[in-house]
Formats: structure tokens, sequence, C-alpha cells
């Protein structure tokens, strides 16, 4: 993937470099032993990465050895801070989100978008901030709160909805996951629901997996223990019983 | 999807069944399968009573092995631990792998569950990816078509690439065809794996795993399993990883390196983790071939499996019923037991009496003393567990086998997950109520090593019946009738709750970890087989008398040792009691007496004899030990009388009172005649010593069979030495807590 050049790199690849890129800058070189330690990954993952990155000839790597980016690699490097740092000011300055939630969002999307998109929003955002010092415009701070009034309605909207539609098996909007609220354990005895997603960042996690909670698998509640734990439910024509926190790692829809 | 017209319909050409293909010595067949396929049972017809079951080296899982015979062909059977899958999350999925990839067995079973079978498959479709040559058993096939599957054989056959097999375990249906296909599979595993399908995991994905098989296969780290090892790199599973340099070196890091950038580019594609995506696959993978090779003939809602639970894990009848079944199973194994218990003691007193008086007068006193204290009361002490054991397995094999033991789990998980345990733990705890032996031999149901360790160090906390007969001493002697009863649960009581804390103390300590999560397979209720039940007994059974009994019996005939050396030559007691005894005996001869004088001058003989026994026991080992203790039990108001009935005590608690009897020179006391040692007792101690004797009986070092099983089941000294040292250090910081705040009050 990363032969292909510039335009290829995989996410992996590009966190890398900007890692390398940043120690580079700060302590004046990088160690495997520092990239592991500040994208929170293991010292053998660094390790494989590093060989690949070699391979592309994008850092200069022999084991034991300072680690170096290439021209070619800093290029790339260079491009991807930069990008970072133009989509997080757009989502601070422009979408008046805080500091964290850009952070988090610019990661994400510097990897996924189309660079031509990408470009586009930057410089859309730059165009806002240019104008907007320029005269003054009070229309940005309005935006800010059009959108917390908007989201307050929707969120309203949405509630009166469910509750309108009286889904006899939502037991209460549990709103500690408020991109996804409804989860296996918030399903009542009878009720039937499609598996969305398994979080998936455990190991019982994907035991659920294996055992058929897999996408799209329809499960069907019977019933909570006696004690009001473990719930029993059917999938794939057995029955299997999970325990209530196990179950709220299971995102579903109703059927 | 497999395209069944591209593979070849029948791996192998029907030979005739009297030609087995000869494949040079012993064939070795692996079981494979789902928990609950009924694994198990196939096992067992296929080996009959050729069996041996041991451990695997380093873990606490059972391996069992066995060995058949198939027209002429001889057989080695491997039955691996049951999974669902193949990750490398348990141990039990990690033996299964590493022995199908280590010993390369020439041919697996996979043993599927009929009924079940999407989820069954799952394991089949891992197995196929591993590349071993694969024979499937549709096990249950007459459950299957009660409930209305209507399987098409053949083709699902020819959809896998695999033989597939009906049969019925219980009733031996379809085995002999079973070992037919598995011997011709065996003769030439490696045409049958290149005949064998897997999942295609889709235009995205599949494209990687060749690019990496094709990498493994390009650097010689291993063709057949190639694949493997591709779809597990994917998965980022680091066993794999580790075992792929260990084979081919240096070339597996770039290998690595490149299954790093395919994994994280499936994450970028799908948004989710690269294992949950291939699993997803795999399942797409079973559904379809279902789709296409299983009707449903009937539709019916609820099976009576189902009605069942209705009652049973119902929300208001299901703890009510389950409190019944326990105690029923308690009080029933316990009233057949303890007869049969009692009448392995009337049979050793009887043999221990007729030896020694059989027993030439004056010859090899020492050797007599090493038969009829030692041995018979060493093997004794090893049977009496027996019927016990026996009935309690039976009980937990019947729960068990049913399917009610999953259920009871699922009802008590809440409460022993508050004690940081899993459901499953109750059973052991309840049990450990009779006898903390076969209470430790049935943590075996408990999955995760954490837990069961957990659970086997605080069984002993539940008072055994065997602490019984020392209650049964103390409360008569020292408290009045209305206050017995609240004592006794009182020490019932501490045991529980010091039994909870040290549960959640080990669970933050030596055995942190996070709590096992409760995910665990319901399966439908079964009829159990006679035979089912009397195997799984008789395998414990073997396994305790085996390995248990042989350290009991060693540590009973150490504690005879040491309470009979040295010994106090003659002449060299205090008095001379055999002087005193002629005297007695020369005035009962002297002149005609009544018997009312007789019976006097007979009790006096008596007492001269005991004092004389408890004067030899306070010179031996054992007595000195009780000394030396002294300053360290004298802070919970112990002397050196009841140090030494503690350390005599080891081999079984209820030791105890019979060597106060001793050391009282009151004789071996029975349980019938204790009036006498309780007005000693009363005599000498204050209730509050009397109080921490219990309490110290209750927590203190089990007893050696314990320690022996725990040993056994724990798989390591280490864990029995710390059960001995650190439940005494605790009955030790207790009993002077109790005793020392409690002289404050009572004086």
């Amino acid at each position: 993937m990363a032969k292909a050049g510039k335009a290829n790199l995989t996410r992996a690849t590009e966190d890398y470099l900007e890692a390398i890129l940043a120690l580079e800058c700060e302590v004046g070189f990088a160690r495997a032993r520092d990239i592991a330690e500040r994208l929170g990954v293991g010292r053998s993952a660094v390790s494989n990465a590093l060989h690949a990155l070699a391979r592309s000839a994008l850092v200069d790597y022999k084991p034991y050895r300072m680690i170096k980016l290439t021209a070619k690699g800093r290029q790339a490097a260079v491009g991807v801070r930069h990008r970072h740092a133009e989509l997080k000011a757009f989502v601070t300055d422009v979408l008046g989100l805080d500091e964290t939630t850009a952070d988090e969002a610019a990661c994400r999307l510097e990897h996924r978008i189309d660079p031509a998109v990408l470009q586009r929003l930057t410089d859309l955002g730059a165009f806002i901030l240019a104008t907007r010092a320029e005269d003054q415009a009070p229309w940005l701070d309005e935006f800010v709160q059009f959108c917390r009034a908007r989201n307050a309605a929707a969120d309203a909207a949405t509630e009166a909805a469910a509750d309108k539609r009286k889904t006899p098996h939502l037991e209460h909007q549990d709103m500690q996951n408020p991109e996804d609220a409804l989860t296996l354990a918030d399903v009542q005895p009878g009720g039937t629901v499609r598996v969305v997603r398994v979080s998936g960042a455990t190991k019982t996690d994907r035991r659920l997996v294996d055992m058929g909670l897999t996408r799209n698998a329809i499960v069907s509640v019977v019933r909570v223990a006696p004690l009001g734990d473990p719930v029993e439910i059917r999938v794939r024509g057995y029955n299997l019983s999970l325990g209530k926190e196990q179950a709220r790692g299971v995102l579903v829809e109703d059927v | 999807m497999a395209d069944p017209d591209n593979s070849r319909t029948d791996p192998q050409p029907a030979a005739p069944d009297d030609q087995a293909p000869d494949t040079g010595g012993k064939l070795s067949v692996a079981l494979a399968g789902n928990p609950n396929s009924g694994k198990t049972t196939i096992f067992n017809a296929i080996t009959g009573a050729r069996q041996h079951v041991g451990n695997y080296p380093g873990v606490t899982v059972e391996k069992k092995e066995g060995s058949a015979r198939y027209h002429g062909q001889s057989l080695h059977v491997i039955d691996l631990p049951g999974t669902y899958s193949l990750t490398a999350y348990s141990i039990e999925e990690v033996i299964a792998r590493n022995v199908l990839i280590d010993d390369s067995p020439d041919v697996v079973i996979d043993i599927l569950d009929s009924s079940n079978l999407e989820r069954n498959l799952y394991l089949a479709t891992q197995l196929l990816e591993l590349g071993v040559p694969l024979v499937l058993a549709f096990n249950m096939s007459d459950v299957a078509k009660t409930r209305g599957f209507d399987i098409n054989i053949d083709y699902l056959s020819r959809l896998l690439g695999v033989p597939i097999v009906q049969t019925v375990g219980h009733k031996g249906r379809g085995i002999r065809e079973l070992l037919r296909k598995a011997v011709h599979v065996g003769a030439d595993p490696d045409s049958a794996v290149d005949a064998q399908r897997y999942p295609d995991y889709g235009h995205e994905i599949e494209p990687h795993v060749q690019e990496l098989a094709g990498l493994v296969v390009e650097a010689g780290c291993g063709q057949r399993h190639a694949r493997w090892f591709a779809v597990k790199m994917l998965e980022n599973d680091e066993q794999s990883a580790k075992r792929l340099h260990t084979i081919c070196g240096d070339q597996a890091d770039a290998i690595l390196a490149r299954a790093t950038e395919l994994r994280e580019h499936i994450e970028s594609i799908f948004g989710d983790s690269a294992e949950i995506v291939l699993a997803d696959r795999r399942y797409g993978f079973i559904s379809g071939a279902c789709t296409e090779s299983v009707e449903m003939t009937v539709d019916r809602r609820h099976t009576i499996s189902d009605r069942i639970d209705m009652v049973m894990t119902n929300r208001w009848l299901g703890l009510p019923i389950f409190a019944v079944l326990m105690y029923a199973m308690f009080s029933l194994t316990f009233a057949l037991g303890n007869p049969l218990v009692d009448s392995i003691g009337d049979g050793q007193d009887w043999l221990a009496g007729t030896v020694s008086s059989a027993w030439p007068p004056l010859m090899f006193p020492l050797l007599k003393s090493l038969v009829v204290d030692g041995l018979i009361k060493g093997v004794g002490g090893v049977l009496v567990f027996v019927p016990v054991i026996v009935l309690l397995f039976l009980a937990i094999a019947f729960l068990e086998d049913t399917g009610y033991m999953a259920r009871a789990a699922f009802i008590m998980d809440r409460l022993m997950h508050k004690l940081g345990l899993h459901g499953k733990s109750f059973i052991p705890m309840l049990i450990g109520f009779g006898c903390s032996v076969p209470a430790i031999m049935a943590t075996r149901t408990l999955e995760t090593r954490r837990d069961r360790l957990t659970t086997m160090m605080v069984v002993p906390l539940m008072s055994c019946g065997a602490r019984m007969p020392i209650y049964a001493i103390i409360l008569p002697a020292f408290f009045s009738k209305s206050m017995r009863a609240p004592m006794l649960w009182l020490i019932y009581t501490i045991g529980i709750l010091l039994a909870i804390i040290l549960a959640k103390v080990l669970r933050v300590t030596l055995l942190r970890g996070k709590r096992t999560p409760f995910v665990m397979e319901l399966p439908p209720y079964r009829m159990p087989t006679l035979r089912g039940l009397l195997t799984h007994v008789w395998e414990r059974t073997w396994m305790y008398l085996r390995k248990a009994g042989t350290i009991i019996l060693a540590a009973t005939i150490v504690v005879w040792a040491m309470s009979t050396f040295p010994r106090t030559e003659r002449g060299h007691f205090s008095k001379d009691y055999d002087e005193l005894a002629a005297q007695v005996q020369r005035t009962r001869v002297a002149a005609p007496i009544d018997d009312a004088r007789a019976a006097e001058l007979d009790a006096q003989m008596a007492a001269i004899d005991n004092e004389q026994q408890a004067e030899r026991l306070s010179n031996t080992v054992m007595g000195r030990l009780g000394h030396l203790l002294t300053p360290v039990m004298e802070p919970l108001g112990f002397d050196w009388k009841i140090a030494t009935g503690f350390v005599s005590a080891l081999p079984a608690k209820e030791v105890f009172v019979a060597q106060m009897g001793v050391i009282y020179a009151l004789g071996e006391t029975s349980e019938d005649d204790t009036e006498s040692l309780q007005a000693q007792l009363h005599a000498n101690y204050t209730p509050l010593v009397g109080f921490c004797i219990m309490l110290y009986a209750l927590i203190s070092a089990p007893c050696i069979a314990t320690l022996a099983v725990t040993k056994r089941e724990s798989g390591s000294w280490r864990w029995a030495l710390l059960q001995f040292f650190g439940l005494t250090a605790l009955a030790y910081v207790v009993t002077l807590g109790v005793y020392q705040v409690g002289r404050l009050f009572v004086g």
C-alpha cells in the first residue's frame, strides 16, 4: 500500500510518520520506544510498522538505531501534520466545538476524507475566518447558537417519537451512549431486535461474535434471571445467557 | 461461497470395509466440538472403557485419551477440550489448536449438535481453515429431526467438501460409519484436505487472505496451515504471530508487517475490528450453506425445553426451585452417604479390633501399632470419603447432564458476582458444608482458573461435616441448652462471612483481574444416560483414590509416626504404671469380691492405662510439638493439650475429639461417650476458650485430604500450601482477636 506513494498512505502509516516528525521536532530524534508510547501501541507493532516504512523508503531504520525520516517521508509527514492543524482549526473555530472533540475529529477526518474535499473544507474554514475578521460578522456566533437550539429540538423530537411509538421493549433510553441509545440490555423480555454492532473492544465482545451475535443477527430476549442480572436471549436457534454488562456492549435496533 | 460442482463429490472412494487401508501403525484421531454437542458421549461410544484421563502439561485442563479398533486398524483417540471457536482467548481453545497443529492428528472428527447447526458449524469453518483432514459428525440427529430440521446431508457435504455422518451418540448409532469415514480420510489426509472448502471472505478481504497465505507459503513456513496463519494474522492473533516467528524466523517480520497494513486497511474500510469482520463473514458463509441445505419442516416456537425453563428459571419460581433442588441434593447425599460412611468406620474399627486381638501378644508391638493405627486408619481415612464423593458427583453429574447446572449459574450469578465469583461457584461452596474434598473437586465446572482457585481457597471456610463432632463436644460442655443453637449458627455464619471477605481479598490481590464476564450457553434440557452419569462419577472417584488417596494415606502414616515416636521405654515413665496395674490386679484376684467392687477395680485399671497412654503421648514428637507451640498458642487461650489436639487433628478434624480424650487420660473418646470429656473441659477451660476452640477448628488449616485435593486440582503445591498457611494464619489472627477482646469482658 505504502509503496504507491503519498496519496495512498494507510492511516497507521500516517500516524507513524506524524509521530516520528513530532518527536524529531521535540527531542531531535525518534526511538521505537518513544513512538510506541506516543501512539499507545506495542513495541512489536512499532517494529513491524517501521520495517514496512523502511521498505517504502519513508524512514531510515535499522533495529536499535535512531529512526530518521527520509526526504520523502518528511514530505509526507509534513503534509499530514499541516492537514491536521487546519482541520482542527476548522472544527474549533468554525463549528464551535471543543478542543478534544476537534483533535479526535481531525484525526479521523484526515485519514478518511477525499483529499479534494478536504482541501475545499480547509479552504472554506480559512475563508470564513478571514471574512469574519474583516466585517466582524456576528453570524458565526449566531450559527453556533442555532446549532445548539436545533439539536436540542431534535433530541426532544426523537424522544417524543419514541414515546408515541411506545415500543413495548424499550425499558428506558439509557443515554450513557448518546450515539446509539438502544443496547441489548434495554430490550425487555419478549422483544426481538437486530444486532447493529458489537463494540468489539473486549475479549468478551469478540466471544459474543463467535457465539453468533454478528451484525444483522436477529436476537430475541427470552427472560431476565430472577435476581435481575443475566439475561437469556435466543440467537441462531439456541439459548444464550449473558450479563447485563456484556449486553450493554451490543448495539441493537428494532425490527 | 463454495461451488459444489467443482468439488469432488466424495473424497474417498468407498473401499470395502474389511480392507481398511493400512496407515502404518496407529491412526491418530482428534475429537473436536462445541460444549454440549455430545462429544463425550461419542468419545465413550468409540473408546468404551479403554480410556485414560490426565491433564495437559502445566494446565488443569483435562486430557482424555482412549483407543479403539476398527477392522484391524487401531486408533488412538484424543478428546480435545470442548470449544466454541479457535481464538487465543481461552486455555481450552489454545490447547485444542496447539494439539491440532503440533500433533497433526491423521484425522479430526468435529462433533456437531445437529439441532443447533449454525453455531456448531462456526467451529467447523475454522477447522476447515486450519486445513486439518476433517470428518463431521452431525450428532443428536434424532433430536434435530423431532425439532423439525430436515438437513440435506449429501448437499451440505458437497458444499463443504467434507464427509458428514449422522450420529446419535447415546444410542451408538452411526459410530461405525463415523469410524469408517475417519479411517478413510486418515488414510489419505492430503487429498481429503484438498477437497475441503472454506469460507470465502469476499472481494474486499479474500485477496488479502490469499496474498498473506501466498507469503507464508513462499517463506516455506507451512503449506498446510498457510491460510490459517493468514487469517489469524489479519485477526491480530499474537499467539499465531509468535508461532510464525518460531517457524520461519526473520522472514516472519516482513509478513507480519504486511499483515498489519492489510488489517488496518480492512479496519478502515469496515470501521470495525478485523476479527469481528471476519467472524461476520464466517457466519455469512454458514448461513448461506444452511439456507441451501437445511429446511424447517415444522414451525415449533416452544420446544419442551423452553417450557421447562418457563418454570425452572421463572422470575418468581426460579429461586425457590433452586433452593429446594440444592437442599434435596445436599440432604439426600448426606442422608444416604452417612450410613455408608459409618459402616466404613465400623468396618475399620472391626478390622483394627480383629487384627489387634489376633496379633500374637508381645510380638512386634511397633509393627502392630503401624498396621492398626497407621495403615488401617489411613486406608479408612481415604475410603471414608468415597460414599459421599460418589453420591455427590452422581447428583452433580445429573444436574450437569440434564442442563440444569447452567440454569443454576444463571440464577445465582448476580449474587456470586457481588463476591467477585461466577454463578457456578455456588455449587462447590454449598457442597463445602458437607465435605471440602468433593467441593474442591466440583470447582472443575468453573471455566476460568481465577474463579476456580478463588473458590478452592475459600471452600474450607464452609463448615464441613467433620467439624461437627468438635462442636458437639464443646457446645454442651460450655453453653446452656438455649445458647447452643445460636452459637452453632454463629460459627457457620462466621465461616460464610470470612469466605466472602477472603474471596474479595483474593480477587484484588493474588487473583486480581476483571470479573469473569458472564456469557454462557443454556443448552436444551436432556435426559442423561446412565452410562454417561456412571462414567462421570467413576472418573472422579478414581481420580480421588489414585491421586488424593495416596497423599492422605502417606500423611496419616506420618502423623501416626509423630504420635508414636519417640517411645517412652518401660522404666522411663514418671510412675511405675506396670507396678500400679499389677497391684490392682492382685487385689482383684486375691479374694472373692462382689460385682460393684470388681467394676470399681476395672475402672482403676483403665484409669492407670489411660494415664500411661497420656504420658506416652506427651513424650512423642506430637506431644512435644504441642508443648513447643504453647507459647504461641497461649494468647489464644490454648494450653499444650489443646495445641497437641489440633496438631493431631491435621489428618481429619474430628480426630481432635479423640486426641483430647487421650490427653485427658480418658482413653479414646467415642462420640457416644463424651460426658467425661465434657466434664474435664468444663473444669479446665472457660466458655471463651471453648468458643475459641470452635473458631480455630473452623478456620485453621484444612485437613490433609483437602490439601491433597487442592494440590491435585490446582496443579501445584503452591496453592495447597497457601491454603494451609494462609488459613492457619487467618485462624490465628481471628482467634487471637476474639480471645483477647473477649477476655476484657468475660474476665
